[in-house]
């Protein structure tokens, strides 16, 4: 199949009716999800997962796809309406976009961020479709040595780039690696840390893990924190198209902020948050007015709002052709379909095309229902935001319990997602992050592979992972970023960080 | 000043660390192998050094920090609301070992009962009719739309 085949076979597959109905229900639910404060992507993906897997592989992935990045589009209703970011992501946005509400430009704000969000989701897509076959194909010549390699580097990346100390960042890549050996070793066909207890003979199952550290445990903080019905600013939304001067302000941070947070959701380990940050410092270090930035700038809404989704579009890049996840929430997209019987990675384009291309098409249509629904629904978005929280916090429970138990029909998972909830609120008040532990959880069984395979090619020569081009390269890389960051090198600029 | 930070590094990096003593020693335990050819120990083993390394890494910084923020009478301690930790904790463990006894609806009118009432108070008419609609919402969704296999428990219910 050449290349406008393989795209009109995309366009084929996300258009089929039930397609649809999924990509719709997944940039809906993941605008809701973006615009309540204190529930996230990951903890949502998590909570669908189990209802998810009753569709197809194809529709499945497109579900989960439009919950990530719908998540990021209405993340930012929040943060220029409320000053109170719904997701990660729109964390900066809050600084110029809440300024701009109080100005009574909130109309402009939210569309520019809407639109923002369209022109960086589209860009990451169109990257993702020139650039995830020539990357797999390069994928097929990946063995072992260079998969431990490539492994490696994204672990680093990924506590690199987490906020926070890094060392804390590593111990919970360390963990995570340690929970993905729980279970009968593939190898040797031993049963390890199992202590007879028959739920663990499978090894911990991604789905309890997932939904402990992120749902459960982020309830268990809000209702400690006695998290209350949001107080809208209240202004009238109006005119919600930017004029030209607001676009002529805009169109150089909507195209730096497309092509940056493209490439930084490629690199394994990078994600929309970061891209986000790095956004917003660009678009401050670019701007004749720097100083300016922080009373309402609209460069700083729009930088920021088109880099996350192009970042979230183009993280998908390592997870469909490596097979490798670069956060959280493509980690329990690998994980899932593994489970479904799909192992991403450099053959997916020959064996499952339907869902490459499929995906990738959907995520197209997903970005114009997204910008469709978002600027004539504001409104509705708002009032979700006045939800109390006495309603959500049963339900979300409810979907884990039941979720989690629909799966294996086991109570042992649920007994395990509820050890996780506990885990991970102790996390959150240490103040440990829990997307290197996920990614390593993921990654473990395959990292674990690769290594003893290795190992036994190399008779135990370790200099295996140095005698290769690409693995010593992939090497240097992760040897460089950890020198970088035993120097104390601050990992994001410190103007973002103040 | 960082020093609640440090100390809140400390305590967490200890109870790391003895996890990466006990990891450590069932990995050892279950044969680490050669380099030639390792065994099932091989990896646990390697998380747990790298477990301990990073703690060590965080610790000592911590200690230090925090025989300096003891002589001026700092300190710091998670701040923990037990009450409203321990109580949602019961009623997640409570539903994970009755669901399968009581049936799917039953534990989850009780459960959501019980966080209406006791976690979030609420008026008795907002608990009656909210636990009896969540119940009604997921056994629709559950069991009807989704036919997702769920227990009856001893009621059939």
């Amino acid at each position: 199949m050449d290349f406008s085949h393989s795209i009109l076979f995309g366009f084929h597959v996300a258009l089929q009716p039930i397609n649809l109905f999924y990509c719709l229900c997944g940039v809906t639910i993941g605008t809701l999800v973006g615009v309540l404060p204190g529930l996230g992507p990951v903890a949502t993906i998590s909570l669908l997962l189990p209802i998810a897997f009753h569709a197809n592989p194809v529709s499945f992935t497109i579900l989960l796809a439009g919950i990530y990045y719908g998540a990021m589009y209405g993340g930012s209703t929040t943060s220029i309406l409320v000053n109170i970011p719904g997701e990660a992501a729109s964390v900066i946005t809050c600084l110029d976009g809440y300024q701009m509400a109080r100005q009574g430009k909130a109309g402009p704000a939210l569309g520019i961020s809407a639109f923002g969000s369209f022109i960086g989701g589209t860009a990451g897509v169109i990257g993702l479709m020139l650039l995830a076959p020539p990357l797999a194909k390069m994928a097929l010549k990946f063995g072992p040595p260079e998969y431990v390699s490539l492994i490696l580097l994204s672990l680093v990346i990924l506590s690199y780039i987490t906020r926070g100390s890094m060392a804390k960042a590593l111990m919970m890549t360390a963990i995570g690696l340690i929970l993905g050996c729980i279970g009968m070793d593939i190898m040797a066909t031993v049963p390890r840390f199992t202590y007879g207890i028959l739920v663990l003979q499978d090894g911990i199952g991604l789905v309890p893990v997932v939904m402990g550290l992120f749902g459960i445990s982020e309830v268990l903080l809000n209702i400690e924190e006695g998290l209350t019905c949001q107080e809208v600013f209240k202004t009238a939304i109006k005119r919600l198209l930017p004029n030209l001067r607001e676009w002529k302000d805009s169109i150089g941070s909507i195209f730096r902020g497309s092509v940056l947070g493209f490439f930084l959701g490629i690199l394994p380990g990078g994600g929309a948050v970061v891209a986000s940050f790095l956004s917003y410092a660009l678009e401050k270090k670019v701007s004749k007015t720097p100083e300016k930035f922080g009373t309402g700038m609209i460069e700083g809404v729009a930088g920021p709002e088109t880099a996350n989704n192009a970042a979230a579009s183009g993280a998908f890049i390592p997870m469909l052709t490596l097979g490798i996840p670069s956060n959280p929430v493509t980690a329990i997209l690998l994980g899932a379909l593994i489970m479904q019987g799909v192992q991403p990675g450099p053959l997916l384009l020959k064996q499952a095309p339907d869902i490459f291309w499929g995906v990738i098409s959907s995520m197209y249509i997903g970005n114009v229902m997204l910008l469709i629904l978002n600027l004539p629904l504001i409104g509705i978005w708002v009032k979700v935001l006045k939800v109390p929280y006495f309603i959500l916090f049963p339900l979300i429970f409810l979907f884990c319990l039941i979720g989690v138990y629909s799966i294996n029909s086991s109570v042992g998972d649920v007994v395990i997602m509820n050890i996780f909830g506990i885990v991970g609120y102790f996390m959150k008040k240490y103040d440990y992050e829990g997307a290197p532990l996920i990614v390593a959880l993921v990654l473990g069984p395959m990292f674990e592979t690769a290594l003893r395979q290795s190992l036994s090619l190399s008779n135990g020569d370790f200099t295996i992972f140095f005698s290769r081009v690409i693995s010593l390269g992939l090497m240097t890389a992760t040897g460089l970023l950890l020198v970088l960051a035993a120097f104390g090198r601050k990992r994001l600029p410190s103007e973002v960080i103040s | 000043m960082n020093t609640p930070i440090k100390r809140l590094d400390r305590d967490s990096s200890i109870f790391c660390l003895f996890l990466s003593v006990f990891i450590g020693i069932e990995s050892y335990r279950l044969d680490l192998g050669r380099l030639s050819n390792p065994g099932p120990g091989f990896m646990p083993f390697c998380g747990a050094v790298l477990l301990a390394f990073f703690s060590l890494v965080v610790l000592i910084p911590a200690i230090k920090r925090e025989t300096g923020a003891k002589q001026i009478g700092e300190g710091f301690t998670p701040q923990i609301r037990w009450n409203k930790f321990i109580l949602p904790l019961i009623a997640l463990f409570g539903y994970a070992l009755s669901m399968e006894r009581l049936g799917l609806s039953l534990t989850t009118l009780f459960f959501t009962a019980f966080l209406l009432k006791v976690i979030e108070p609420q008026k008795w008419v907002v608990v009656i009719f909210g636990s009896i609609l969540a119940t009604a919402g997921v056994y629709l969704l559950f069991k009807v739309f989704l036919r997702v296999p769920l227990p009856s428990g001893i009621f059939g219910i």
